[in-house]
């Protein structure tokens, strides 16, 4: 019973980290490649706070919302201040600057070995608890979600793709959409890396990383229409792709790399068959 | 005053190494507008091919054949890859889909070879002793041939007409193909030079030190960081800012007081925060100039 409330856990914590992604990698089409940086950034904030200042798992967890979504803030001032190209080239260098600063930093965060033996909440003592509380903040996350796609600023979003120069001739400000958006995957993958942390209990520089980034960015491009049932789909797609590979006699040792192979290999797949449909400012001009 | 030039030429070989991927990246990215950030993979790739054909053969020769025909078949490969990102216009798609590329090739090689580090030459590597520095062949090797490279690279681009091919499709592709340029060979040429670059970077690695599966990844990212501080457009920006980008980390862990407790772990995150500066400062590079927005 333990691996399928696993295995659900993993589809809910995926499509709340996922919803931020497909808001700005397939909606507003900002390549936000920082996504496993606020999710491991969350996740150490909430274990430090709890091991080295000893606060209360729950204020632990209310601290690492605060500092990531200061770090929202600070990325999104970033995708102002630069280039769209510099943004993703830092963005992707985030990801090995955050785990060279984990691994280096060991007097706080643990370094290589990593933080063990991280409190769960009373109310999130067993796995089950855990499955109901990431159920329901991906639920409430999909309905937030579907309410941005049904407002302006769903609409703004999606013209940012479009065009930023026809966005603000209708008096609509690029720099604040793309703010808010950046700032709100952040905190959703910052959730995400929070509530995981409480699951497995136990923190090292390998959490999160590229294998996150190729994770969720193969949801978040399967996902491009702006429709939630699709982004919940697309999760439940990719998540249980590689519980196929359970089936096959594989040695245990390479099951991590197999599951790697096969994300890369779709996610490759996928951008190739969307490439020439992912841009719609062809048809402006 | 020795323990400085040790450091000065230990350095250079790894920012050496970093230039060779970063103007593989540049080559690259004039011709495609993509970074190919797979480039990490496929120097990887090829020096693994590099040691299983030298364990076979026990021949230099034979394995770097062997190896160079990998190369040429990933700048194929690379190619066919992103050339429909490129004419789509997707580029940013593409620095996406030669990421997972990467990975790809990274997991087949752990699956394939498992994730340890493995020594091309076994035993006690030769070293050449330079006044007060000593240093690897291998190491010696990748100077000299990266500095070869780098002036034969930015002599060509900056001053013979096929440099001025390569620099215009990057500025204007539809009149270069007018002027009856195959810009596809063009490409598919500078994929394969790219990948036998860093392939050769690849190869040097492993036999400086060992070969692992993820070990061309930080090369890349820092190779495309550097790319971008030293600014897109100019290649002495890129020759540069590939050897700032190695040096300050160094010298920051080797000169620091001790009570910092900087160690080689921390180059990485030095390396992103330099460049965060820098892009800070001069976001569109070093050597860039301003140009009007049309």
């Amino acid at each position: 019973m333990g691996y399928y409330f696993s295995v659900l856990i993993k589809v809910f914590i995926s499509t709340t980290q996922a919803i931020g992604a497909h808001l700005t990698l397939s909606m507003a089409g900002i390549f936000f490649l920082a996504i496993p940086v606020s999710y491991s950034f969350m996740a150490y904030v909430s274990a430090i706070a709890q091991r080295k200042f000893l606060f209360a798992p729950e204020w632990a967890f209310i601290i690492g919302l605060v500092l990531t979504f200061v770090l929202g803030l600070v990325l999104a001032y970033l995708y102002i201040k630069v280039s769209q190209e510099s943004f993703t080239v830092l963005t992707a260098a985030s990801i090995l600057g955050f785990e060279a600063f984990v691994k280096s930093f060991g007097d706080i965060t643990g370094g290589v070995l990593g933080i063990a033996g991280i409190m769960r909440p009373d109310f999130m003592r067993n796995l089950f608890s855990i499955m109901v509380i990431s159920g329901v903040i991906m639920i409430v996350m999909l309905i937030i979600e579907h309410l941005i796609f049904r407002s302006h600023l769903g609409r703004s979003i999606r013209g940012l793709k479009e065009s930023d120069v026809i966005l603000e001739s209708l008096g609509v400000s690029s720099n604040k959409i793309s703010t808010i958006i950046i700032v709100l995957a952040t905190m959703l993958s910052g959730i995400a890396g929070g509530m995981e942390v409480l699951r497995i209990q136990f923190l090292d520089p390998s959490f999160g990383g590229i294998p996150n980034l190729i994770l969720i960015a193969s949801i978040a491009i399967l996902a491009m229409k702006p429709s939630v049932k699709v982004v919940f789909g697309s999760t439940l797609f990719v998540v249980l792709l590689p519980e196929l590979l359970r089936f096959f006699e594989f040695n245990p040792l390479i099951m991590g790399h197999l599951r790697m192979l096969l994300y890369s290999l779709l996610l490759v797949v996928l951008i190739r068959n969307l490439s020439g449909k992912y841009s719609t400012a062809k048809r402006i001009v | 005053m020795s323990f400085f030039l040790q450091i000065l030429a230990n350095t250079l070989v790894l920012g050496t190494q970093i230039l060779m991927f970063a103007m593989s990246l540049y080559l690259i990215r004039s011709v495609s507008k993509i970074e190919h950030v797979a480039l990490g993979a496929i120097a990887t790739f090829v020096a693994y091919m590099f040691l299983v054909a030298f364990k076979a053969s026990g021949s230099f020769v034979a394995a770097s054949i062997y190896s160079i025909v990998w190369a040429i078949f990933f700048g194929g490969l690379s190619y066919y890859l992103l050339e429909k990102f490129y004419k789509n216009h997707d580029t940013l798609l593409g620095l996406l889909a030669s990421l997972s590329f990467g990975v790809m090739l990274e997991s087949l090689i752990a699956i394939i070879f498992e994730s340890d580090a493995k020594s091309i030459i076994e035993g006690v590597l030769p070293t050449v002793s330079l006044g007060l520095v000593k240093l690897t062949t291998p190491g010696l090797i990748t100077i000299l041939m990266g500095v070869v490279l780098a002036v034969v690279i930015v002599f060509i681009v900056r001053k013979t007409p096929y440099g001025r091919i390569l620099r215009s499709i990057t500025e204007n592709n539809a009149l270069v193909a007018s002027l009856g340029v195959d810009q596809a060979k063009v490409r598919m040429f500078v994929y394969c030079l790219g990948c036998i670059l860093t392939g050769f970077v690849g190869v040097m690695i492993g036999l400086n030190a060992a070969v692992t599966p993820y070990m061309g990844f930080n090369l890349v990212i820092t190779a495309f960081i550097a790319l971008f501080v030293g600014g897109v457009t100019d290649i002495r920006g890129v020759v540069v800012a590939s050897f700032l980008l190695t040096l300050i980390p160094e010298f920051l862990i080797n000169y620091s007081p001790n009570s910092l407790g900087f160690s080689s772990s921390h180059k990485m995150f030095f390396v992103f925060i330099i460049a965060l500066l820098i892009i800070f400062v001069r976001p569109n590079g070093l050597f860039a100039k301003q140009t009007r927005k049309s």
